[in-house]
């Protein structure tokens, strides 16, 4: 028999894992098969002398709020507290190229035959595999095993482009915000779709930092997940910031966001009255950021990501800063945290002297 | 155990048995119905006889249906039937036409499977689309899922949906050059999902498993020139999936894809196809381009309007490729004349009795 399926690679040398964290890591243990491979890097929000108790035999570093403004001195104003949003703190520091980012109420997720869910695996696959922004194949994710391109898709588009986002899904508790949640407290996501996509180039999409991978080389810096919770006017868009500019930035360079496989088991639901507080100022601001973002371009000079997320911030101060001053905020916070980000990773060769672990 | 359904949660799908007509193009036999007697026993046919119209085609019992062969399409539209293909399965356009219901649903050769197809394509062209930004759990209105967290109010009410595209489970629909390489592939993965595909995305549109809102949509459905006569085959579904999404972007409609699936049971042969598709193979390397940058002026507010408005382009920009282009773009303006005609403001059943009424079943 033709071994038409390759093996995927583990990465483990060259994926990290971060994981935000107020409370504590008990869920390692039930990914502890397809995690222990992996070093971790785990993000200690909330109150720093609190110890968080990381399960033996797990490789990691861990940074609690002191250690953040020890590395980043007056730039650490720049990542949130009191709010997951402080996980980006973990993407600047790792040295990896990519890295998977999950909850801690997030679990192993069982396929429709029963057989439990590596979704690192899957998300590994989706990275190492092209996208196809341009044209949609109506059989999904052409690269899966048993799948192709269509008749009628260009056949100079089916390379691909790079493949900087895999955007994995949920199980049980759905991510809705909280009016949803208000409405439908009992629904529950039942439904396993067995398909990796392209979202295509020029659209948008709400992207949830739950169970999220991504190529820190292609994309890293784009990555950044705002200003949120304690002190801030807002909570619960974090990740819904970083897919937006993620997403404008990916298109701009020709690359590739994908969507779908695979589910994780979310097993707790946040209050909705506290989430109501947290997205009130949201839910009517995103209706002027979303068209911003549709309309928005970046000049050809635009050659980096950097480049992009700084021309990003200035047309974003321009527009916004007299709506709210948090926005003036969030849009210098956009600076700090790519010269934070440059900082702590020189495009040198030379090994980097930061960012220790604990 | 889960308490009963609350009674809005499952509303029964409407059956639209008489504002729905089933267009079946065919040369062989209509033997596969049969297996979709349970489903479709209920509607209209609108057989397309292609090839030989001297041949009977038999229709099995108990069907309610009109049969056009060639001479009838050469009778009903005169000098304008140049724009209906022979010899290929893009005649199915004609039905299209004549059709006096509102939707249509398309049905090629499959062996089926207890899929009602129909009632799922019914489902998703009853319910919006949602376009204008992507919802990561798919479609929000379907049972047992919503709009995500982050997905903006405004966007909720979604837009019209005027085209629901199934997929095909065994045999898939691919091209001769991957035929050829992958001849033993079979499509056994079952996606549980309909989604939007959002607005300034081309797809490639497949007309075995199709359904539209022929009052949305219906003049942008026109299949194009191919088989007989043509320097290229296999692209009409194709043409008509470009021109539809341009315009259904335009408009402001949307399309879905995804479920249902139906069964495909034939393969077609790979060196045939590829005698067919050649051109195309080429061609469409300058045509998706085209309809990827192709921009309609505001005045275009019809359908018709929006279509002749392409016609113009296409001649245009299309024209210098190959002098089919120059044939095919005055064949999609025949096209909205014939579908003008055919379609008066004052048409009535009893005036498509006049015209393109069915042969007797015992016709020989």
């Amino acid at each position: 028999m033709a071994s038409s399926v390759l093996p995927t690679p583990l990465l483990k040398d060259e994926l990290d894992i971060v994981i935000p964290t107020i409370r504590n890591l008990d869920f390692l243990e039930m990914w502890r098969p397809f995690f222990q491979p992996y070093h971790l890097i785990i993000i200690q929000d909330g109150d720093p002398s609190k110890k968080i108790n990381v399960p033996e035999g797990f490789d990691y570093e861990l940074y609690n709020r002191n250690d953040i403004n020890r590395i980043l001195g007056p730039k650490a104003s720049c990542i949130s507290f009191k709010d997951s949003a402080c996980r980006c703190f973990g993407f600047m520091v790792s040295k990896k190229k990519y890295i998977y980012t999950i909850d801690d109420d997030c679990f192993v997720a069982k396929d429709p035959s029963g057989k439990e869910i590596n979704a690192l695996q899957q998300h590994i696959k989706n990275l190492l595999s092209p996208s196809t922004p341009y044209f949609f194949n109506t059989l999904y994710d052409p690269y899966a095993e048993g799948a192709d391109f269509v008749r009628g898709y260009p056949f100079s588009l089916r390379e691909g482009a790079p493949t900087a986002v895999s955007h994995g899904l949920w199980l049980n508790i759905p991510d809705y915000d909280a009016p949803t949640q208000l409405v439908k407290p009992m629904e529950r996501n039942t439904r396993y779709v067995d398909a990796v996509l392209t979202i295509p180039k020029g659209t948008l999409f709400p992207m949830c930092g739950m169970n999220l991978a991504f190529d820190r080389e292609l994309i890293g810096p784009a990555m950044y997940f705002g200003l949120m919770g304690d002190g801030q006017p807002i909570g619960r868009y974090d990740d819904m910031w970083a897919g937006w500019c993620t997403k404008v930035i990916c298109d701009h360079l020709g690359l590739g966001v994908k969507t779908g496989l695979p589910y994780i088991w979310h097993s707790k639901a946040s209050n909705p009255f506290v989430n109501l507080k947290k997205e009130y100022k949201g839910i009517f601001w995103q209706e002027d950021l979303i068209p911003f973002f549709q309309a928005v371009s970046l000049p050809k000079d635009c050659t980096t990501v950097q480049k992009c997320y700084i021309e990003l911030s200035k047309q974003f101060k321009e527009k916004f800063g007299k709506v709210d001053d948090y926005f003036n905020k969030l849009g210098d916070a956009m600076v700090t945290w790519i010269e934070a980000w440059d900082e702590l990773n020189p495009s040198a060769a030379a090994a980097l002297p930061n960012g220790p672990a604990k």
